[in-house]
């Protein structure tokens, strides 16, 4: 299988960037394989020469602060949905930019929160996390084997 | 102009909104719609001028709503503005009857060039 590592981290930090006007110093890398506790989890399955699921969880701090930015409202007035609705066009963008170094044919979901759908561990091909501000983000891409 | 913004994001809506505000089209009238269904009675009802849509959308997708819109006989101006930017959707787009396809994420640039181009 072809490393996704490279295209991942850098989708990820366009995405930091453009998306959520993070300045290039600001998004800072991060151990992987380090959880990300207590905050959002969104999901888009992708299915095809290729089938699995991309992943992009944070912490509420990171949330909030990116939803602010993109929004451009108070952190203090942001709900869940705001929040999420991000997030899901986050790991839309993510997912609609890895596209183009996918198998081909590979259809893409629509994002959705993530707490019903785990994807094994086992699965994992490509992670990359960053640090913003101290809060975190990790975008992981899972190929689900089974499915294969 | 009257502007079509179309996206199941309301985010991703006012994102496109404040850059094309950015992009310096500040006189525009926009006016937004959640998916194609949506936009397409929206376009149907009149006034529109541009229609700049999402592709990957719930209920109907930005190319079922293009198609039904030049199926109906309405050749407003069309674009996409998605996350998904291949050779082929590029090509399925043109065929279909867009003008352009702008990929997220974008910047305010690709919009100025865009109302360039239109002249608007």
């Amino acid at each position: 299988m072809a490393s996704y590592d490279e295209p991942l981290a850098a989708v990820t930090r366009e995405i930091l960037q453009v998306f959520c006007g993070v300045d290039g110093d600001a998004a800072t890398p991060r151990a992987r394989s380090e959880s990300v506790d207590g905050g959002y989890r969104v999901i888009l399955s992708f299915a095809g020469a290729l089938t699995g699921d991309l992943v992009v969880e944070c912490s509420t701090g990171f949330a909030s602060a990116a939803t602010a930015q993109t929004m451009g409202t108070s952190p203090d007035a942001l709900t869940d949905a705001e929040m999420l609705d991000v997030l899901q066009e986050f790991v839309n963008i993510a997912a609609g930019n890895l596209k183009a170094v996918f198998p081909r044919p590979t259809t893409l979901g629509l994002p959705r929160p993530a707490h019903l759908a785990e994807p094994s561990p086992a699965d994992l091909v490509a992670a990359c996390a960053f640090e913003v501000n101290g809060e975190p983000i990790r975008v992981s891409l899972f190929h689900n084997q089974a499915a294969a | 102009m009257k502007i079509l913004v179309v996206d199941d994001s309301k985010a991703m809506r006012m994102i496109v909104i404040r850059t094309i505000r950015q992009a310096g089209a500040a006189d525009h009238l926009i006016v937004e719609a959640e998916n194609g269904k949506q936009g397409l009675d929206t376009v149907m009802a009149g006034g529109i001028d541009l229609v700049l849509s999402d592709w990957n959308m719930p209920e109907m997708t930005g190319i079922e709503f293009l198609r039904a819109l030049r199926a109906a006989g309405k050749f407003v101006r069309f674009g996409f503005v998605t996350s998904e930017s291949t050779p082929e959707m590029r090509q399925m787009a043109q065929q279909a009857g867009a003008m352009f396809l702008i990929a997220k994420p974008f910047t305010a640039e690709n919009f100025t060039e865009l109302f360039a181009r239109l002249g608007a």
